[in-house]
C-alpha cells in the first residue's frame, strides 16, 4: 500500500531524486529538493520546442493546448513494486540525480555514482543529473555524461534554468511513452502481476493467458497514454479494455482498467467545477471497482498473495475525493469498511499506512475524534516496533491526538480566551480514562524516543490533572520520572506544563507604611484636605465606596520598599514535595522577586509568605509564581487553579486539591490592580522621652518633644501638620516654625519640634473607670479613642516627566498619636474638724484677778 | 439472550460532551485495557452521532458505528444527552427497550433537587438497576 493516493494518482509519473556524490548539507538537500518539486506540473504547450516528433505520436487526441503532465517526485527513491506491470504510475519511469559540487570535487566520480543509483531503477525511462554550485573550474570542465550544472546566482534564476531543464525532461518522457506505446501496440507483451505466479501451466490457463493479454495490454497502454497527458487516447482504450477483461473473466484486470477510466474521467473534467453528475459516476465506478477487487480477493484466496490492499486503496481514494462534510456519512462509512478491513492486511506496514490515511481523511472530514482514535492506534502499531525511530514516530502521533483529547501541553495550546475555554475544558477532563491511558503512552514512548522534556512535560500533566486517581505507589512512580527525566535535561530548562504544588494567592498582607498613600491633585494646592480618615464614619457620602473586598482593588507599592504576598501551597499527593525555590513572576519586568525554598509534606498545604521589591514605576502584573521543582523550571498561574476551584466547587472537577489536604474553604481572591509609584520618603516618628504615654497630671502643661527621621530615599519637600481625633485643644501648640524652617529633609535627616501639651481635668466617668485600677500602681496606660493626633501628610519632589510635563508622585500620611495619659492631681475630698485639747493657759493677769476677790 | 460471554459497555454522555456516567455492562470477565478501549470507541463515535442526531427526529438511532466486531448503538434525548452502547452483535429490540427503561431511570435522576445536571452520577441505586437492565435485555 502506498499512502497519499488519490483518483488523480493514475496520471502522475513518478520520478525518483536521489543525492549522488559528496555528502549534502541538510538544508541544501532540502532547497534543491524544493526547487526540482515545484515543478510538479508541466504544461504540455510549453513542452513544444524539447519535443521532436520522430513518428506519428499514438496520442492522436493529446491536448497539447490545455493539457499537462503531472510529475511526483519522490525523495530518495523508493522500493520497486510488485505491483507495477499493472498499475505504471507505481513505475519509477524518471530518475533525477542531486549534487552538491563543493563536497564532490571529481566530476567523473559524480557520474559513476548516478549511472549506478539509475541502474537501480530499470523501468526507468529518463535520466538527468543536476549539479548544484560548481566551482569555476568545474563550469570550464567539459560537461560528463550529462552533467548539468546550475551555475550559483539568485533564486529567480536557478527556477527558471530549473524550469527548462524540467521540460525538457517531461519531453524526453512523453517520446518515451510514445515509443513504449507503439512498441506494445505491435508486439505482444506479457504483463504479469503477482497474482499470476502461482497459475499452474495447464492448457486451458494456457488459452486463458492468450485471451487476456490482449485486454491487459490495452490497460497498460490506456495507463501510458494518461502518463503521457492525453486522458481521451486512454478512455478509448480502457473501454476496450474494460470490454475484453469482461468477456475473459479477468475480474482483477477489469477493476484496474476501470480505475484507469475514473481517473481519465476525473483529469479530463478536472477544469471545471466539480459537478454532482461526475460525482455520481465516479461513485458508481468506484463502488464498482471495489466489488470488483473483493471477487478478486474471494477467487484468489487460496494464492500466498493478496490483492485486498487495491480494495482498500480504492475505497481510501473514493473517500478522499467525496471528502467533503455534506457527504460526511458516506465517507466514514467508507473509511469504517477500510478499518475493517485492517485485518485482512498481512503486512504491518500495509496496516499502519491504512490506518494513517483513514486518519488523515477523518480529520480533513472535521471528525477530530475518530482522527484521533486512527492516529492512537498508528502509534500502538509503532510502539510495537523496537527502535528509537519508531518510538519517536510514536510519540509525536500521540502528541498530535491530545488536542482531540484535551490533554494538549501548554506550549501548544493558544494563550486562552479568558476563562471560557478552561471552563469547558473541566468539563472534558472527565474522560479522565482516555486522558490518562493517552499520557501514558505519550510517557512510555518518550522514554523510548530518549525525549525527556517530553516525558517531564506528560508525567507532570497526569500527576497533576490525575493525582487522586493515581495510587501511591503510582504516584511515587510518576514522581521518580520526573526527578530520571530531569537528569537528562540541562540545568535551567523551562517546561510549559506545571507540574506540582498547587499554588494559590491568599492575601496581600499590608505595612502599615504602606497603607497611608495618598494620591495629590495637581490642581489642588492643599491635597492633604479630604485625604485621610473622615472620622469615625467608614462609609461617607463623599468617598468612594469601601475600602476592601470590593470588585477591583487599588493598591500602590512604591519603588524600593518591600512588599509581600501571601500564597497557600498544596501537595495533595503521597510523597514529599520539595520546592527548590519558588518566587513571584512578575510580567511587568519592574519588580524584583525573592526565591523561598519550601519543603511540603504529603498531604499538607501551606501558607507562605513571598516578597519582593518593586524596581520601576508602572503597572505590576503578577499572574503567578515560577517554581523550580522535580529539576525544571514551571510557571504557576493562580487563574488556572482559580478555574480549577470553581470547576470543583461545582463537582465538575474530580478533587479540589486544597481541601483534600485539609485547608479551609477559601473564597477566591482576586488580584488587585496595583501600580508602581516613585520612590517616596517615609517619616518616622519618635517621641523623646519614650514611646509610652505621656504622663501628665490635670492641669500640667508641659513641652513634648517630636523627632522625625526620613527613612526613605527621597528628600520631604513638603508637609503639613493638623491635628486630629479628641481632646485637640488640649495640644496648646506645636512649633511649626522648627520642622517648617528643616525642610527638605534629606533622606537620613531628621528635625525636631515642640508641642506643648496641657492636661485636661479627668471627668467623673474617668475617674470611676480609674477607680477600678489599684491606686498604688503608678503606671496610667492612655485609654484609647481620647486621645489627639499630629497628622503630618508629606511628600517628596515631582518627577519631571520626558514631555516637559510634572507628575506629582503621590504623598503620603503619618498619624502621630499623642498617647496622653492625665493622671489625677491633687483634689480636696473631704473636711473635718477635729476636736482637740487645748491646754489653757494662764497668764499673770488671770492669776491676780483671782487671789484679790479672796480678801 | 445467549449464554455465551458478552461484551457490552455502557455510557452516558451528556450534552456538553462529558460522559456523566459509564459501566462495563457485558458478561465477559473485565480486561483493563480492554475497558480503555471501549471507551477509545466510544468516544471516537461522539463524531458520527453528533451528525446523524440531528439527520433524524427518532431517539433511538440504533448502530452508527462500528470497529473490529462491535457495534455501537446510541439513543438520543429530547436534552441531547446521548445513551452509547458498545456491544458486539445484539438483537435490536433487546437494545432498544434497554435504552427506553435507562432513559426511565435517568429521568428520576434528574428529578432529584440536589443533583446538578451535568455532574457525575453517583447514585449506587442507578448503577444496580442498570446493571440488572443489562442482564435482562442483553
Amino acid at each position: 500500500m502506498e499512502p497519499g493516493l488519490s483518483i488523480e494518482s493514475g496520471s502522475a509519473i513518478r520520478v525518483a531524486v536521489l543525492p549522488v556524490g559528496g555528502p549534502i548539507p541538510p538544508q541544501c538537500l532540502r532547497d534543491y529538493a524544493a526547487l526540482v518539486a515545484e515543478h510538479a506540473r508541466v504544461d504540455l504547450a510549453s513542452l513544444r520546442p524539447y519535443y521532436s516528433e520522430h513518428q506519428k505520436s499514438p496520442f492522436s487526441h493529446q491536448p497539447w493546448d490545455t493539457g499537462c503532465l503531472r510529475l511526483k517526485f519522490v525523495l530518495g527513491g523508493c522500493v520497486p513494486s510488485p505491483w507495477e506491470d499493472f498499475q505504471s504510475s507505481r513505475k519509477v519511469l524518471a530518475v533525477v540525480g542531486i549534487c552538491h559540487l563543493p563536497s564532490s570535487p571529481d566530476l567523473a566520480r559524480v557520474a559513476a555514482d548516478f549511472l549506478d543509483a539509475a541502474r537501480t531503477y530499470p523501468s526507468s525511462l529518463a535520466s538527468r543529473c543536476f549539479a548544484f554550485c560548481p566551482t569555476d573550474a568545474q563550469l570550464l570542465e567539459e560537461r560528463k555524461d550529462g552533467i548539468i550544472m546550475f551555475p550559483p546566482s539568485d533564486q529567480k534564476s536557478l527556477e527558471l534554468h530549473m524550469l527548462t531543464m524540467i521540460q525538457d525532461l517531461a519531453a524526453s518522457l512523453l517520446m518515451e511513452f510514445e515509443k513504449w506505446v507503439l512498441r506494445a501496440e505491435s508486439t505482444g507483451t506479457i504483463l504479469k502481476t503477482p497474482l499470476d505466479s502461482q497459475t499452474s501451466l495447464g492448457s486451458e490457463e494456457v488459452i486463458k493467458a492468450k485471451k487476456r493479454r490482449l485486454g491487459r495490454a490495452q490497460k497498460i497502454i490506456g495507463d501510458y497514454c494518461l502518463l503521457a497527458g492525453s486522458p481521451a487516447d486512454a478512455n478509448a482504450h480502457y473501454t476496450t479494455a474494460i470490454d475484453l477483461a469482461r468477456l475473459t473473466g479477468d475480474v482483477f484486470w477489469h477493476a484496474g482498467a476501470l480505475e484507469g477510466s475514473v481517473c481519465a474521467l476525473v483529469v479530463d473534467r478536472m477544469m471545471g467545477q466539480s459537478d454532482p453528475v461526475l460525482e455520481d459516476e465516479v461513485k458508481y465506478r468506484y463502488y464498482t471497482i471495489i466489488q470488483l477487487y473483493r471477487r478478486a480477493t474471494l477467487q484468489d484466496n487460496a494464492q500466498r498473495v493478496s490483492p485486498v490492499s487495491f480494495e482498500l486503496e480504492a475505497a481510501l481514494k473514493l473517500a478522499r475525493y467525496l471528502c467533503r462534510r455534506e457527504v460526511a456519512k458516506e465517507v466514514s462509512d467508507l473509511l469504517m469498511g477500510a478499518a475493517d478491513g485492517a485485518k485482512a492486511l498481512i503486512d504491518a506496514s500495509d496496516r499502519l499506512i491504512l490506518y494513517i490515511e483513514i486518519a488523515r481523511l477523518f480529520g480533513s472530514l472535521g471528525y477530530k475524534r475518530k482522527a484521533a482514535f486512527f492516529s492512537r492506534q498508528v502509534a500502538q502499531l509503532y510502539l510495537q516496533q523496537d527502535n528509537a525511530y519508531a518510538a519517536m514516530s510514536a510519540m509525536q502521533v500521540l502528541t498530535m491526538t491530545t488536542n482531540a483529547y484535551h490533554v494538549q501541553s501548554r506550549k501548544t495550546s493558544k494563550p486562552d480566551h479568558a476563562s471560557l475555554k478552561s471552563v469547558v475544558s473541566l468539563f472534558e477532563s472527565q474522560w479522565s480514562t482516555l486522558q490518562m491511558v493517552v499520557l501514558r503512552e505519550i510517557l512510555m514512548s518518550s522514554i523510548r524516543a530518549a525525549d525527556p522534556l517530553t516525558s517531564w512535560s506528560a508525567a507532570a500533566r497526569l500527576l497533576r490533572s490525575f493525582y487522586p486517581l493515581i495510587t501511591p505507589a503510582g504516584q511515587s512512580g510518576l514522581a521518580s520520572s520526573l526527578s530520571n527525566s530531569a537528569d537528562r535535561l540541562p540545568w535551567g530548562t523551562r517546561c510549559a506544563d506545571p507540574c506540582l504544588p498547587f499554588i494559590r494567592l491568599h492575601s496581600l498582607p499590608f505595612h502599615p507604611s504602606q497603607r497611608d498613600i495618598v494620591k495629590r491633585n495637581p490642581h489642588k494646592k492643599e491635597w492633604w484636605i479630604g485625604a485621610g480618615p473622615s472620622g469615625p464614619f467608614i462609609y461617607t457620602p463623599f468617598t468612594k465606596g469601601g475600602t476592601s473586598g470590593t470588585s477591583k482593588q487599588e493598591i500602590n507599592w512604591i519603588v524600593g520598599e518591600p512588599v509581600q504576598v501571601m500564597i497557600e501551597l498544596a501537595n495533595p499527593c503521597s510523597f514529599d514535595l520539595v520546592v527548590e525555590s519558588i518566587y513571584l513572576s512578575v510580567h511587568s519586568g519592574n519588580f524584583d522577586a525573592f526565591p523561598v525554598t519550601v519543603n511540603l509534606p504529603p498531604n499538607t498545604s501551606k501558607l507562605v509568605l513571598l516578597s519582593g521589591i518593586p524596581t520601576k514605576v508602572g503597572q505590576v502584573s503578577i499572574p503567578g509564581c515560577i517554581v523550580h521543582s522535580f529539576g525544571v523550571i514551571t510557571e504557576h498561574l493562580f487563574k488556572e487553579v482559580d478555574s480549577l476551584l470553581l470547576g470543583a466547587a461545582q463537582g465538575l472537577v474530580l478533587s479540589d486539591p486544597f481541601r483534600c489536604c485539609g485547608s479551609s474553604k477559601f473564597k477566591s481572591v482576586n488580584f488587585p490592580s496595583i501600580s508602581i509609584v516613585p520612590p517616596l520618603p517615609l517619616l518616622v516618628a519618635n517621641v523623646v522621652g519614650g514611646d509610652g504615654s505621656i504622663l501628665l497630671y490635670e492641669g500640667e502643661i508641659r513641652d513634648v518633644l517630636i523627632t522625625l527621621t526620613n527613612a526613605g530615599t527621597v528628600p520631604v519637600e513638603e508637609a503639613n501638620i493638623a491635628l486630629s481625633g479628641k481632646n485637640q485643644d488640649s495640644v496648646i501648640s506645636i512649633a511649626h516654625n522648627t520642622w517648617k524652617s528643616a525642610l527638605p529633609i534629606k533622606p537620613g535627616g531628621e528635625v525636631t519640634f515642640k508641642v506643648t501639651l496641657r492636661a485636661w481635668h479627668l471627668s467623673l466617668t474617668d475617674l470611676e473607670a480609674d477607680g477600678s485600677r489599684s491606686p498604688a500602681n503608678p503606671r496610667r496606660i492612655a485609654r484609647e479613642g481620647i486621645n489627639p493626633f499630629l497628622n503630618i501628610h508629606y511628600a517628596g519632589p515631582s518627577a519631571a516627566k520626558g514631555n516637559g510635563e510634572v507628575s506629582l508622585p503621590p504623598g503620603r500620611r503619618l498619624a502621630v498619636p499623642l498617647n496622653i495619659c492625665v493622671v489625677q492631681g491633687m483634689r480636696l475630698v473631704r473636711a473635718r474638724l477635729l476636736s482637740m485639747e487645748i491646754p489653757a493657759r494662764f497668764s499673770e493677769a488671770h492669776l491676780r484677778h483671782v487671789s484679790g476677790k479672796d480678801n | 439472550m445467549s449464554d455465551m460471554a458478552s461484551t457490552a459497555c455502557f455510557v452516558i454522555v451528556s450534552k456538553n460532551d462529558i460522559p456523566i456516567y459509564d459501566a462495563e455492562v457485558g458478561s465477559a470477565p473485565k480486561k483493563e485495557d480492554q475497558a480503555y478501549q471501549h471507551q477509545f470507541i466510544l468516544h471516537a463515535a461522539l463524531d458520527v452521532v453528533q451528525d446523524l442526531a440531528w439527520a433524524t427526529s427518532a431517539m433511538f438511532l440504533k448502530s452508527v458505528d462500528r470497529f473490529n466486531d462491535l457495534v455501537v448503538s446510541v439513543y438520543v434525548t429530547a436534552g441531547h444527552t446521548r445513551f452509547m452502547l458498545l456491544h458486539d452483535s445484539r438483537s435490536e429490540d433487546g437494545i432498544k427497550s434497554f435504552f427506553q427503561e435507562v432513559h426511565e431511570l435517568y429521568i428520576k435522576i434528574f428529578l432529584n433537587p440536589l443533583y446538578l445536571p451535568g455532574s457525575r452520577i453517583t447514585s449506587s441505586h442507578f448503577n444496580t438497576k442498570v446493571r440488572a437492565l443489562a442482564r435482562k435485555y442483553l
